[in-house]
């Protein structure tokens, strides 16, 4: 009767932890497997039978010109939007978080710099594809400065088009940022500032002595996650140009669909997802570590 | 102590419930409900009716129940494919059930079910597939199936074969033809529409002349069957073909592929392209048409029935495609069709090819003819005899000129199709851009071509 009652207490909370671990093996672990054992077979889930082919997938992906452009346009796209997001994002938090605007003018403000944020990526391509088609918009605007002509082909011309879908996918992307950095801002402890004010401080020292360093912790993980999410983007970017033109705006993402479902190589498809899942990996490590600094 | 246990109790009960919910979703997709509102929608409305009339009509396979993955469902008139299958379970006591997703969806949801096992009997395809279908074993060899259920080889006017086999039989067939905006015409005075290329330069020019763009290609690599339907649909229609005499595929030594490369080229240095054509998707193409940006498209007949419902002011023309200068012989006119295939798990293989041939011959080929006239098509039966005198006076004209020329598509059954048309497209692009000279155009085009022939 002691056995029975001290297993059941035992039991319980595994019992209780079922329902999370059996949906995370089911929606997670067993498709990451399921995607594994594809990347070292050939011709997997067409073919009855798949025959196990070693790193012989892996060679001819990393072996691929195409790859290697996608990885190249993967690296633009996320390091220049990254960035840009962290810049846009704390300009944007400081001017929210100011005091020479009224609470009125900062909430009006906020509302319309959350927008991007809020749309739907269908909305966000239909949009932009609307307004920077030739004679669209944009090319009407800039064409008063002389900075285009009224038919600038933005997303069809392959000078211009990676350019533009970094461009888009920064507008949409830099509320995140705004958003949490604002929260950061307005939990930095005003002694800080009053104190910087009282030894002469001015506002740029401020900002990289006080700001910058309180807002350490935020910056770093929303750049982690920002790194992983925008690694991943698709629907924007295949709606926008299709990875076109001639594999101009194709990003890992875009690579990793077409092999899939344009050219029905599975195995490879799955090869370049684990390569993508591993570098994913990595920086995922990197942010549990900063998480738990934050903790400590 | 009580309160504890019941807790307890009600906690692995719960628990008990979620993964029992769990697994019971994740089984197989015979027990599973319908995953889409139309094949709820079939089995219940089946499940309301009675048995089949007909015994003695019956024949084979009574009480089978075949799946059909399709698009057409989505396409057509609310409810007319649930009324076809319904008609079948009358007459044949044959159940089909209707497992509908749109065009895009249904290749990747049948290798889905191919991957898994629980693929459905009957799957609709399109040509760019079946080579690959076929080869990859998804689809079956309904040739050898033709001949085991007497199925009459002269019932459809056209079959998709690979290496002599075979492996789809489309139903409808959808014409290309070109369209005219009839006011944009008339506004730049012309009064006659092109038939030669020379023409149509002509044209152009009077239609730029007052502002608008003449023609435009959807070079789009999302989707890009752009370059079968417009680009090639253009050479087609003056007999310029990317397979030689022999049926292999050879455009580096073919002059008349390389005038036409060069001929679309000078077209869009003139400026009678409208711009950005790599990011253009046919809806673009057929948007910008419709609200009177562009005066000539190549498109399906079958978006009459949509230009009418949503550009209803538009002023359309059915306008023949303009061929070479000095071509006289009869042009060729692309065609997509509704295809149906039979696959290689299915366990009522005889049963799925008696329904394709039902539909097929159904009242002396009324069903078919019945199915284009609402689909604006043409239908592949040969007993088939649509009457098209209600229809819309355009696609009459489309009808005469299909009647005049002849169906065609070198991309049906092509290996690799999607590859090579996306390939064609970019080596496309970067011709029209400047970037590369004509010899190095078509060399790159023969030399993915070749790659996938195993040349």
């Amino acid at each position: 009767m002691k056995k029975g009652s001290k297993l059941r207490k035992k039991a319980a909370p595994y019992l209780f932890l079922s329902p999370t671990l059996i949906l995370m093996i089911v929606l997670l672990v067993i498709p990451i497997c399921l995607v594994l054992k594809y990347s070292f077979q050939d011709n997997a889930i067409v073919v009855k039978a798949p025959e196990f082919v070693g790193f012989e997938n892996y060679e001819k992906i990393l072996g691929d010109e195409d790859f290697w452009n996608a990885a190249k346009n993967t690296v633009f796209f996320v390091v220049v939007s990254v960035v840009a997001h962290l810049v846009l994002g704390m300009c944007f938090a400081l001017l929210l978080n100011t005091d020479y605007f009224g609470t009125r003018t900062k909430t009006i403000a906020r509302v319309i710099y959350v927008l991007p944020w809020v749309f739907t990526a269908s909305v966000i391509a239909i949009l932009w594809k609307l307004m920077l088609q030739p004679h669209g918009i944009v090319d009407y605007l800039l064409s008063f400065v002389n900075l285009a002509t009224k038919d600038t082909e933005w997303l069809s011309s392959r000078q211009t088009a990676l350019a533009t879908i970094t461009f888009v996918n920064i507008w949409c992307g830099y509320p995140f940022y705004m958003i949490s950095i604002l929260a950061g801002l307005q939990g930095i402890s005003a002694d800080l500032f009053e104190s910087a004010a009282l030894d002469g401080a001015n506002t740029w020292k401020t900002f990289w002595n006080i700001t910058i360093p309180q807002l350490k912790p935020i910056l770093i993980s929303i750049a982690m996650l920002d790194f992983i999410w925008t690694i991943q983007s698709f629907s924007v970017i295949w709606m926008l140009t299709g990875g076109g033109p001639v594999k101009s705006t194709e990003t890992l993402s875009i690579y990793i669909y077409k092999l899939a479902f344009n050219r029905t190589q599975y195995a490879h498809a799955s090869t370049a997802a684990v390569i993508v899942l591993a570098v994913c990996i990595i920086i995922a490590v990197f942010y549990v570590k900063q998480q738990r600094k934050v903790r400590e | 102590m009580k309160k504890s246990l019941i807790k307890k109790l009600f906690s692995v009960t719960l628990t008990g419930v979620m993964a029992f919910a769990l697994i019971a979703c994740g089984n197989n997709a015979e027990e599973a409900p319908a995953q889409n509102g139309n094949l709820e929608e079939n089995v219940a409305e089946e499940e309301s009716k009675g048995e089949p009339s007909d015994s003695e009509e019956a024949g084979t396979g009574e009480g089978v129940t075949l799946e059909w993955q399709q698009w057409w469902a989505v396409e057509a008139p609310e409810g007319y494919v649930q009324n076809m299958v319904d008609k079948y379970y009358e007459e044949t006591g044959v159940r089909v059930e209707l497992l509908s997703a749109p065009f895009a969806d249904t290749k990747t949801q049948i290798i889905s079910g191919v991957s898994t096992g629980t693929v459905a009997d009957i799957v609709s395809v399109d040509g760019s597939w079946v080579y690959d279908f076929a080869d990859q074993g998804v689809l079956t060899n309904m040739s050898t199936l033709m001949d085991a259920t007497g199925f009459d080889k002269s019932l459809p006017a056209s079959t998709w074969d690979v290496n002599g086999s075979t492996y789809a039989v489309p139903v409808l067939n959808f014409a290309y033809p070109m369209f005219a905006n009839q006011d944009i015409l008339d506004e730049c005075g012309v009064t006659e529409l092109p038939k030669t290329w020379s023409d149509f330069e002509e044209v152009c020019q009077k239609i730029v002349d007052k502002g608008y763009y003449p023609y435009a290609l959807n070079l789009d690599t999302s989707s890009p069957s752009g370059i079968q339907n417009v680009y090639m649909g253009f050479a087609w229609a003056s007999d310029i073909k990317m397979k030689n005499d022999n049926g292999e595929f050879d455009v580096v030594n073919n002059p008349e592929l390389k005038e036409y490369a060069e001929w679309i080229k000078s077209l869009n240095d003139k400026g009678y392209i409208y711009p950005g054509m790599s990011s253009l998707t046919e809806t673009d193409m057929t948007s910008k048409f419709s609200s009177g940006n562009i005066c000539f498209i190549i498109n399906s007949a079958a978006a009459i029935t949509a230009w009418r419902a949503d550009a209803p002011d538009l002023n359309l023309t059915a306008a023949p495609i303009p061929v070479k200068d000095d071509f006289t012989g009869e042009s060729a006119m692309c065609v997509a069709n509704w295809s149906l295939g039979i696959t290689e798990n299915s366990e009522h293989k005889e049963e799925a090819m008696k329904f394709i041939e039902w539909l097929l011959n159904a009242d002396d080929g009324g069903v078919c003819a019945d199915l284009a006239v609402t689909q604006t098509a043409f239908p592949n039966s040969t007993l088939a005899k649509p009457d098209y005198s209600n229809g819309d006076p355009v696609f009459q004209d489309v009808y005469a000129m299909y009647q005049s020329g002849y169906p065609y598509n070198e991309f049906t059954g092509m290996k690799e199709a999607n590859t090579i048309m996306t390939d064609y497209i970019d080596e496309l692009v970067t011709y029209m851009d400047g970037d590369t000279d004509i010899d190095t155009f078509m060399s790159n085009l023969q030399a993915t071509l070749d790659e996938v022939y195993g040349k």
